[in-house]
């Protein structure tokens, strides 16, 4: 697990460094931007997924890539077509990221609230033994 | 579950190649390690577009903004130094022309001739400069409104240029100038935005008109009763007439070409 979270840290500051020597010209900058929007939010679904034990590689794999494509496609097409959809691709992926986020926080609480029980329930034993 | 069978046909296959069990439990621990490198793989790409969107984000208004200024100082400097090349060439290649027809006019009577028909030709044409007696009349935007008109009315639209030449033309000026544009043939005045077009060149208030011929016929069909100036003044328009001995009238500076008429020789 330390080691996973080594290499993965490893990757980010790679990428985060490799970031600043990318310039992204003006005109595809908002591909990029919806590109972005959809890694995110397949990472934090992802993240969702792992609190509840049911992450699994391959689907956040093709979740990550072909969300991407598929955001970027739909803001060309909609380019083309002199509608905006890149506003709708926003406002989902927006979306199921805050979702997940609020899925991931429950899990959070919840598991905090559970130990904290648990942490009660055995001082009141211990004071019921001792006494 | 299905980790651990494949594990065991990696382990088997593995027997088969003969390796050791050690490298095989290397390989197993490192196949988690493998996904993590998955894992980290996608979020180097997130991270270098977050990073590179942000970096090129956070300063494209200036790029933008200031690549476009630039550009069009450019652009501009550019077509400037075009505009006065070719002018230059054009001046050259006009002074070579007139080189000739001074050279070959001096002896030979059929080439004089021809020159007297060039003159005249280009007289009439207006690519020469001219002078003689005329008219100059003086247009200019009327400061406020006189007769509860408009305000658009009291400014000398092209409408009120094309009247005064026209009025020119029929009381036999010989040649015509707006704000030095020479009046020929084929020029055209028009309204341009804020501004009137001759030859297609911009002109703006005040506008001058000059026309060369008899200055009293010219004057009289100006100021008749009723007429141009009379209909100008009502409007509002500051106008005034001035009669020269002489007035100097530039050639037309552009270019003609005919490119669907030929001439017809039947």
């Amino acid at each position: 697990m330390l080691a996973g979270i080594i290499i993965i840290c490893v990757f980010v500051i790679a990428g985060i460094l490799t970031g600043l020597n990318v310039v992204i010209p003006y005109s595809y900058s908002q591909y990029i931007a919806v590109a972005i929007l959809a890694c995110l939010d397949s990472v934090f679904g992802a993240l969702s997924a792992n609190m509840g034990k049911k992450f699994k590689l391959s689907i956040f794999l093709s979740g990550f890539v072909c969300n991407a494509l598929i955001a970027i496609f739909l803001v060309y097409v909609g380019s083309r077509l002199n509608v905006d959809i890149y506003l709708a691709v926003v406002i989902v992926f927006t979306g199921r990221l805050l979702n997940n986020f609020t899925s991931i926080r429950r899990d959070f609480v919840q598991k905090f609230d559970e130990k904290e029980a648990k942490h009660k329930e055995q001082k009141s034993k211990l004071v019921k033994e001792k006494n | 579950m299905q980790n651990k069978s494949e594990e065991n046909v990696t382990k088997e296959k593995n027997k088969k190649k003969s390796f050791d069990l050690d490298k095989v439990i290397l390989f197993i621990k490192k196949y988690q390690i493998v996904s993590y490198v998955i894992i980290g793989f996608a979020l180097f790409f997130l991270s270098m577009m977050l990073t590179a969107q942000l970096k090129s984000m956070s300063n494209s208004e200036e790029i933008i903004q200031g690549k476009r200024e630039t550009q069009l100082a450019d652009d501009l400097i550019t077509l400037q130094r075009k505009y006065d090349d070719l002018k230059k060439q054009y001046d050259d290649s006009r002074e070579v022309v007139e080189e000739y027809q001074n050279n070959s006019a001096s002896n030979n009577t059929l080439i004089s001739s021809m020159k007297e028909q060039i003159n005249s030709l280009s007289l009439m044409a207006g690519t020469t400069d001219l002078k003689g007696e005329g008219i100059v009349i003086k247009l200019n935007d009327g400061a406020s409104v006189t007769s509860g008109d408009t305000r658009s009315d009291t400014l000398v639209h092209d409408s009120d240029l094309l009247t005064v030449v026209n009025e020119l033309k029929a009381a036999g000026a010989e040649a015509i100038s707006i704000n030095g544009q020479r009046i020929i043939a084929t020029s055209a005045i028009r309204c341009v935005g804020p501004v009137i077009q001759v030859n297609y060149q911009k002109v703006a208030a005040p506008f001058e008109i000059k026309a060369i011929g008899n200055a009293q016929y010219l004057e009289s069909a100006m100021t008749i009763k009723n007429g141009v100036v009379d209909m100008l003044k009502e409007y509002g328009v500051d106008i005034s007439i001035s009669r020269q001995t002489d007035i100097k009238i530039p050639r037309f500076e552009g270019t003609q070409t005919f490119e669907n008429a030929t001439v017809d020789d039947e």
